[in-house]
């Protein structure tokens, strides 16, 4: 009765679920769906300061996002930042959850610390890294000439072809724990008679990995990668403390890149376009995470 | 004996080379807390000497003191309490009423808006910066508490009915079943039943949700225009200099912003973190 592909509602449910889910609902249609219809509307017309005016461009703003240097180069930001941050918060994710998959005494307090960077605001974690990261005050080029690896003062922040890997090494010291725990969580539920029985057939270790532990956690790996790099792609605030989107541009990811076209150029036909565009990037990539976690539950 | 110590069946070898990955990765995290606390320890002369000193030479609270008294501090502390505060109490009530409609009640379209909800909760906010921003203009919202509030619940209710409804799932519908049976109405079920069983999950959820807003930061940083209603995570920003910052004080104000959040997170983990494995793979 219930596998029919009609289902019967009972008024009770349908009054109730209605009165109950309606607050959350309109909140969600006034507050992220409308403001997506106005940005739509705005990426159609040129509106700067400039042009108080607007003029309507149609679709033509969009074709001269793709003619702009400034926004080629942040979109080629946002993929490099993207992809490395959540492929490294993936690795070293696992790897930590696998080293501390193991008992060992103090084992709470190693996760425990591993978890503090996620849990601290991004503001914070942003200046102490342009702190680690300063070419006189900063502990890293401190200790790199300690131990005689470099003398030199290198502004990890200052220079073009370096700061969007030093951002990227900070994003991933904050975000990684997360996945740790993700993925502890799933090697938890991988039955250890497994291994046992794996390691008495004379599997050695990276055997078992690859047809015990790879098996079992895969899923989870491929939910929590994708999710991480919606999250990367939206982060705003560790960049924008760090660099600000310099030095000349080289950090602008997505978010930055709009705030500084609305809220510095006051440039919002632009700034829209350019929303318009992430938005319809992250949309593809949550609309997949949604069909993900869906098939595990039947809805 | 021997599977209380599982490391004693291990090729020395394999224990080494595990023993240096966790010494590394502890390394990689620990590091930037190590300049953190070192700087905010230094008093304003040793901060600013060259070579750098990795531990203080000589300890001082002057930093902690110094961003106590700093005049808009108790401001920053109180609007992001108040802010956060009245945001979770409101978020947390759409979200469970939400929450417990989209898991125990059939209705149409529930697919469909549920999908939404947990679209809206991955949604890309810089995306809606500006509509936000011109919508609380023309109510004219822009620096008010109030209109920092409406802004926070765009993430905080998607993210609030997503953790509750993987709370909901472990508590067996049998028992509101039963209360039904009884002839209590829905809502009596959902009162007396479901809320009293969902209490910790209820406070893990809010102290997420405070978390999340007391550290957020575009979304003051562009609604709230004037200095007196900044919120912490803008107004540490004020020690950062054009042309010299404060370490030492914005490191010790850091510490100070950062120690309420990791209290709540220690009262919270063990619920919060089963939720959010539960909510993050799977509905």
């Amino acid at each position: 009765m219930e596998r029919s592909r009609t289902i019967r509602y009972k008024w009770s449910d349908v009054l109730v679920g209605y009165t109950f889910t309606s607050p959350s609902i309109v909140l969600m249609l006034l507050l992220i769906f409308v403001p997506i219809g106005y940005s739509l509307y705005l990426s159609l017309y040129d509106t700067s300061l400039t042009n108080p005016t607007p003029v309507f461009l149609g679709l033509k703003g969009f074709a001269s996002v793709f003619q702009n240097h400034d926004a080629l180069t942040a979109i080629r930001n946002s993929f490099v930042w993207t992809i490395l941050v959540a492929l490294f918060q993936f690795a070293l994710g696992l790897g930590t959850a696998l080293v501390l998959n193991r008992a060992f005494r103090l084992r709470w307090l190693a996760r425990g610390v591993v978890i503090i960077p996620w849990v601290i605001p991004g503001v914070v974690a942003g200046m102490v890294w342009r702190l680690v990261y300063d070419a006189q005050f900063g502990f890293l080029d401190t200790l790199l000439a300690r131990l005689g690896i470099t003398a030199a003062h290198i502004d990890w922040l200052g220079l073009p072809g370096l700061a969007m890997f030093s951002v990227v090494l900070a994003a991933i010291w904050k975000g990684f724990g997360f996945s740790m725990l993700m993925y502890l969580a799933a090697l938890q539920t991988v039955p250890p008679s497994l291994y046992e029985s794996a390691q008495m057939d004379g599997a050695d270790g990276a055997q078992r990995f690859f047809h015990i532990t790879v098996p079992h956690i895969g899923s989870v790996v491929r939910t929590t990668v994708l999710l991480t790099a919606i999250w990367t792609f939206n982060y705003f605030e560790i960049i924008w403390v760090m660099t600000g989107g310099g030095p000349i541009r080289s950090t602008h990811i997505a978010p930055t890149y709009i705030y500084e076209l609305a809220f510095m150029n006051f440039n919002f036909g632009n700034a829209s376009r350019f929303a318009v565009l992430s938005f319809l990037l992250v949309s593809v990539a949550s609309i997949q995470y949604i069909r993900m976690i869906f098939r595990r539950e039947k809805l | 004996m021997a599977s209380r110590s599982p490391m004693a069946r291990q090729r020395p070898l394999a224990v080494v080379a595990w023993a240096v990955a966790l010494l590394v990765i502890l390394f990689f995290i620990l590091f930037p807390f190590a300049q953190m606390l070192s700087t905010a320890f230094k008093g304003p002369r040793e901060q600013f000497a060259l070579p750098v000193t990795f531990l203080p030479r000589v300890p001082t609270l002057i930093n902690f003191q110094q961003a106590i008294q700093y005049s808009s501090f108790a401001r920053y502390f109180l609007n992001s309490l108040g802010v956060s505060a009245f945001t979770t109490v409101v978020a947390v009530l759409i979200a469970l009423l939400g929450a417990y409609g989209f898991t125990r009640l059939q209705f149409p379209g529930r697919k469909f808006f549920l999908t939404l909800i947990i679209y809206s909760q991955m949604f890309c906010l810089a995306a809606i910066i500006i509509p936000i921003y011109r919508i609380l203009a023309g109510l004219q919202l822009i620096d008010s508490y109030l209109g920092l509030l409406v802004a926070f619940l765009t993430f905080s209710v998607p993210i609030g009915v997503w953790l509750l409804r993987s709370f909901l799932h472990s508590i067996p519908p049998q028992l509101e079943e039963a209360a039904l049976i009884e002839g209590a109405s829905k809502f009596k079920a959902f009162w007396r039943v479901v809320v009293p069983l969902l209490q910790p999950a209820v406070g893990a959820t809010g102290a997420y949700v405070f978390f999340l807003t007391w550290q957020d930061f575009l979304f003051p940083l562009v609604i709230m225009t004037s200095k007196e209603h900044r919120t912490l995570a803008i107004g540490i920003m004020d020690f950062v200099g054009q042309y010299e910052t404060n370490w030492g004080n914005l490191m010790a104000t850091s510490i100070l912003i950062v120690l309420p959040v990791l209290v709540i997170f220690i009262f919270i983990q063990r619920q919060l973190i089963a939720g959010l494995v539960e909510g993050a793979v799977k509905e």
